[in-house]
């Protein structure tokens, strides 16, 4: 550029600060287009907590050391308590988990217990003898029975969390895979 | 698994893949039998030197890759004649004195670069012929413009080297012999538009007449005529729609109309260059082009506008290859918008 | 009660000039459809309509005689185990309850309920009662030359039971009516208009048209008023014939049992939608439908595939779209397929439904025809009662058309309401699938204007979000897309398989949910329990502080009572 006299300067100045301008005007506009759409940053933790609650099994079994599964979700989100401690929830649980919460995926905690496949508890009627400990353990109140009187579980209330077998005098309870029928059967994969 | 959807039992009668692939290539036997009798035969030698080079670098690449592969996939992909109908629109976009090597780079970009580095047939985002020209045409630039015809170079009293000279030239390796503009210097013919660009460049005018018996002249309305012959078969067998041609050819005739600067007639702009092969061939390629037919007329569209932007004002005299790249970048934009309008559509609730 | 008395009228409602339906001719384009129908739909395919079991159909429709074992499933509609109501080695009678919605389809004797094999793309087991028929004492009759004159049934008057001779059509507890020769139709429409529960729940009536939904539902859903009855005779799928056949044999019937659903609903009008290519069907229905006395017209529509699905129907005869989520009876149309009316007017006089037509066709079948089928009849008996047996070895045996059914892996599996077909195709190789071009001529042929190309890639990458954004429940599984799809890939299958993944998930959340608030509740439970037996020992406390100190009222009074009772005797 020849520039010549001081109006053409005073132009080529004129012009950069307008382009200066024109740019932080533009980026004031899309920042305010691009807000976030609610005020949800009010209150994360309770989002969070209600998220990561909906992505666990809902077992109740407390092999992850919490009463409960939401005892669990709060201990995630406020005291950073690792995400591989559900052996219900398996690979696929801690999977999601850290998807939801940006952390990385581990490896489950095998202290914790082991994954096992969906399960329902399942009472030999022959050897119950009525004591009704098993019914105060269970966390959903998936057995009916009295004392004295049979005890039986409600197969698709239970969702296999295993505290009804320790406090069994007589050892009556098994753990079955549930059974298939025409009503869960699923189409397979088409191949390839 | 017992068998579902049982097609035999219904007696329809759908075509395959390989089927479809097929009959685009018969589809190409009048353009290419124009462009050998027109422009130059040694086009012949260009499809078959890079269909084989095709087959043989796919074999390859889907050996490679087959390893992971269900075994039907690994066949079915040679199987198909996918990559035989791209290098064949590949050797037919590319100047007939091409030396062989440099094809051959064309080629393998194609099949590599343009196809098995996305995974295959279905996957890949740019049209593979495109890509292998694009390259070829920034990377060797001189080569990619030495267009002549024979009866150009008759009507001129040029002695026309011979075939065989010409062939020997093409399958030298070396750089000097073989680049053909050094080879023959001095000799070397525009295309219609090359000289309607470089009249626009020198702010020349030539009548409308004399720009058609050019172009006449030249072989390449011949040659288009017959590839849009071959096209009309492609939509008389419903192996390709109407909306991708007829959207092509209707945006850039507007733009045209409208905005052309030479006076180059309209149906000879359309039978100048890329423009019927691409419209039928190159652009309804259906793995790179858009999903729904609504989609598909805007597809069309673009590539026809952006053809005659390239053509009008940019740097090179066809602009289709570019065209069509730039085209498929914003397929999935398309296809995206047009999805969006499906899930809102009056007839169904969202 | 009826509105308006106009006599029925047949309106061709196509402008169809002779187009001959060519060999394999695929129409690919009904996107705009100004010279045909005034309504269409978009999609869809011309198919040759390939009815072989119409070769040999004679007058009446030849019937299987039961075996000597049939075995009726106990599921519903919506696969479920059912309770049975009979007991092992119980008598039951033909047309008796075994179960809500599942009559006995013969005489017999329980012997057994077990898990049998059922009709399945996978040969499931479900727990079925097994009967002993008494019925047909001689097994003679499951020979060929029985039924090809078309023998009439068995006379159950002459059946021998335990009890006693059965006059015919009688029930256990129905006494009351006994059915005279000389059949009073008014009046037993009459009672059924009057209490037409009565009639359902004991019919065990479902839709025959291949899906068997439980009529009973779907007449009690009638909520606002209908408009529309669509009467629904359109057998678009290649080798089904038994509409077809069920109208040329039984065509006044047919027409009852239309005229009590006309006055069932109270409907404005009924159309009676059949397809072109069924010309002695239209010829002796609408000789039929003249004598009813409401506004009912014969539609006859063109023959394209998936025109007799509820939603394309519906949409080609009154230009209505009625989204997936919702059911036509909430927009004042109802679609009642033609066998499933003749079946309401048998349960109408009686008879429950324990039997179909079904056609048996297919390129391998040797001796293609429509038979009358008892529910319960193993698939093996059909085929060697009409002379079939040969195709047991010789092809593979497929349970529905050859588009919405699939093929058996055992042949001892029973014939239900669901099935409509049975056919014997030779054996082929699959062409095996490769990878998506995307052509989209899946895009051009969905009835349900879908995507298939973005639903496959997504269903199969258990995408399931996106999917329910690109409604996969819309789709009717109808198999136009595997049909045209130049790459072979199994569409109809990959939507099949993400529809039922969707839908175990959705129900493992709904049982996470419920486990949850059981969970929830327990705990509010315990802790209540809890706190009631605190506050119980703090009240129990705070009565026995106050009965033991001296200072409290209680006390004061009674040491007052008691100085004055001492006074009182100190002055005696």
């Amino acid at each position: 550029m020849n520039l010549t006299n001081a109006s053409e300067i005073a132009g080529v100045i004129a012009v950069v600060l307008l382009v200066i301008v024109a740019l932080i005007a533009m980026g004031a506009l899309l920042s305010y287009l691009s807000r976030p759409a609610s005020d949800s940053l009010a209150d994360p933790d309770t989002k969070l907590i209600e998220a990561v609650n909906a992505v666990l099994p809902q077992t109740q079994c407390a092999q992850c050391g919490y009463p409960g599964c939401r005892p669990y979700a709060e201990a995630i989100i406020k005291k950073d308590e690792q995400i591989n401690r559900c052996p219900p929830g398996g690979e696929k649980t801690i999977e999601e988990l850290s998807t939801l919460l940006g952390t990385p995926a581990l490896v489950l905690d095998t202290t914790c217990g082991e994954h096992k496949p969906e399960q329902v508890a399942v009472i030999n009627e022959e050897a119950c003898i009525g004591c009704t400990l098993c019914i105060l353990a269970c966390p959903v109140d998936a057995i009916v029975g009295a004392s004295k009187l049979m005890h039986t579980v409600i197969g698709h209330e239970c969702t296999g969390c295993e505290l009804c077998i320790p406090p069994c005098p007589v050892d009556c309870i098994d753990l079955i895979q549930p059974l298939q029928s025409a009503a869960n059967w699923q189409w397979p994969r088409p191949a390839p | 698994m017992n068998i579902i959807v049982d097609k035999q039992a219904t007696g329809v009668n759908t075509p395959s893949t390989q089927s479809i692939m097929l009959l685009v290539l018969l589809a190409l036997i009048p353009g290419t039998v124009a462009y050998a009798v027109f422009i130059s035969p040694l086009v012949i030698f260009n499809i078959v030197f890079a269909v084989s080079a095709a087959m043989m670098l796919e074999l390859l690449a889907v050996r490679m890759r087959g390893i992971n592969q269900p075994k039907s996939i690994v066949n079915g992909s040679i199987r198909d004649a996918s990559i035989a109908l791209a290098a064949t629109l590949l050797a037919l976009s590319v100047p007939p004195a091409l030396p062989f090597w440099q094809l051959f780079i064309g080629v393998l970009i194609m099949v590599m670069l343009g196809k098995h580095v996305f995974g295959g047939i279905g996957h890949n985002p740019f049209n593979p012929a495109m890509v292998g020209y694009a390259a070829l045409l920034v990377s060797f630039p001189q080569s990619m413009t030495f267009w002549f015809t024979t009866t150009e170079w008759a009507s001129m009293n040029i002695a026309t080297p011979q075939l065989l000279s010409l062939l020997k030239a093409k399958a030298s390796l070396d750089v000097v012999a073989s680049t053909p503009h050094i080879a023959w210097d001095g000799i070397t013919q525009a295309t219609p538009l090359e000289h309607a660009r470089s009249l626009r460049l020198q702010s020349l005018q030539q009548t409308g007449a004399e720009l058609n018996q050019r172009a006449l002249a030249s072989g390449w309305i011949q040659t288009s005529l017959g590839f849009s012959v071959g096209g009309v078969f492609l939509l008389y067998k419903k192996v390709i729609s109407w909306h991708i041609p007829f959207s092509v050819l209707c945006s850039f005739a507007i733009l045209s109309l409208l905005f052309s600067s030479n006076n180059l007639s309209l149906p000879w702009a359309l039978l100048s260059g890329a423009m019927m092969i691409g419209a039928f061939f190159i652009a309804t390629d259906p793995v790179t082009a858009a999903s729904s037919r609504r989609a598909q007329l805007v597809f069309g569209a673009g590539i026809g506008a952006l053809t005659f932007v390239i053509r009008e004002y940019g740097g090179y005299p066809e602009g289709f290859a570019f065209a069509v790249l730039l085209m498929n970048l914003s397929v999935p934009l398309i296809d995206h918008i047009d999805l969006v309008m499906v899930q809102t559509s009056p007839t169904q609730k969202p | 009660m009826n509105t308006v008395l106009s006599k029925a009228k047949l309106i061709k409602a196509t402008l169809i000039k002779a187009t001959p339906i060519k060999q394999n001719l695929i129409n690919k384009r009904w996107v705009f459809s100004p010279k045909q129908l005034p309504f269409g739909f978009h999609g869809g395919l011309t198919l040759e309509p390939k009815k072989r079991a119409l070769q040999s159909t004679t007058r009446t429709i030849p019937e299987v005689q039961p075996p000597g074992e049939l075995v009726i499933p106990l599921l519903n509609y919506y696969k479920e185990s059912l309770c049975p109501e009979v007991g092992i080695n119980d008598h039951v009678i033909r047309g008796q309850l075994l179960a809500p919605g599942i009559v006995a389809s013969a005489t017999g004797k329980v012997c057994a309920i077990e898990a049998r094999n059922i009709i399945h793309p996978e040969g499931m087991t479900a727990k079925s009662v097994v009967l002993d028929v008494i019925e047909a004492t001689n097994t003679q009759n499951l020979n060929t030359a029985n039924w090809q004159s078309g023998a009439p049934q068995v006379d159950l008057s002459e059946c021998d039971t335990p009890e006693g001779k059965i006059p015919r059509g009688n029930k256990p507890d129905n006494n009351k009516r006994k059915v005279s020769t000389q059949i009073d139709k008014d009046a037993q429409l009459t009672a059924f208009l009057a209490c037409p529960e009565h009639v359902l729940q004991r019919s065990a009536l479902a839709g025959l048209g291949g899906a068997g939904f439980p009529t009973a539902e779907k007449l009690s859903a009638v909520t606002t008023g209908i408009q529309t009855l669509i009467i629904n005779a359109a057998e678009c799928e290649p080798e089904i014939a038994c509409d077809e056949a069920l109208m040329q044999a039984e065509a006044s019937e047919i027409a009852l049992g239309i005229n009590a659903l006309i006055q069932f609903t109270q409907c404005t009008s009924c159309l009676l939608a059949i397809e072109d290519s069924k010309p002695a069907a239209i010829e002796a229905m609408s000789e039929e439908i003249k004598n009813i006395n409401a506004d009912i017209r014969l539609v006859i529509i063109p023959t394209r595939y998936p025109t007799g699905a509820e939603s394309p129907l519906i949409q080609t005869l009154t230009n209505k779209f009625i989204p997936h989520d919702e059911k036509p009876v909430d927009h004042g149309i109802m679609c009642i397929n033609v066998a499933t009316a003749y079946a309401l007017w048998q349960a109408i006089t009686g008879k429950p439904l324990d039997s179909r037509i079904v056609s048996l066709g297919g390129s391998a079948m040797p001796n293609p025809m429509n038979v009358r089928v008892r529910f319960g009849t193993s698939v093996r008996d059909v085929l060697r009662a009409t002379g079939n047996a040969s195709a047991i070895n010789t092809g593979r045996i497929r349970a529905g058309g050859p588009l919405s059914g699939f093929d058996l892996s055992t042949l001892d599996v029973p014939v239900t309401a669901q099935t409509n077909a049975l056919l014997a195709e030779p054996y082929v190789t699959e062409t095996p699938a490769q990878p998506c071009i995307r052509c989209s001529e899946c895009v051009d042929v969905c009835p349900a204007n879908l995507l298939p190309q973005q639903l496959h890639w997504y269903a199969m990458s258990d995408d399931h979000d996106k999917c329910q954004q690109l409604k996969l429940d819309a789709c009717i599984e109808c198999g136009c897309c595997d049909l045209v799809c130049p790459a072979s890939i199994k569409l109809t299958q990959s939507f099949r398989y993400a529809k039922s993944a969707a839908k175990s998930i959705r129900v493992q959340q709904q049982k996470a949910q419920d486990a949850e608030l059981r969970f929830d509740q327990h705990e509010a439970r315990v802790a209540r329990r809890k706190q009631e037996k605190t506050q119980a020992i703090e009240q129990r406390k705070q009565l026995l502080k106050a009965r033991n100190n001296p200072q409290s009222d209680q006390i004061k009074a009674a040491i007052a009572r008691a100085k004055l009772s001492a006074k009182k005797k100190n002055l005696q």
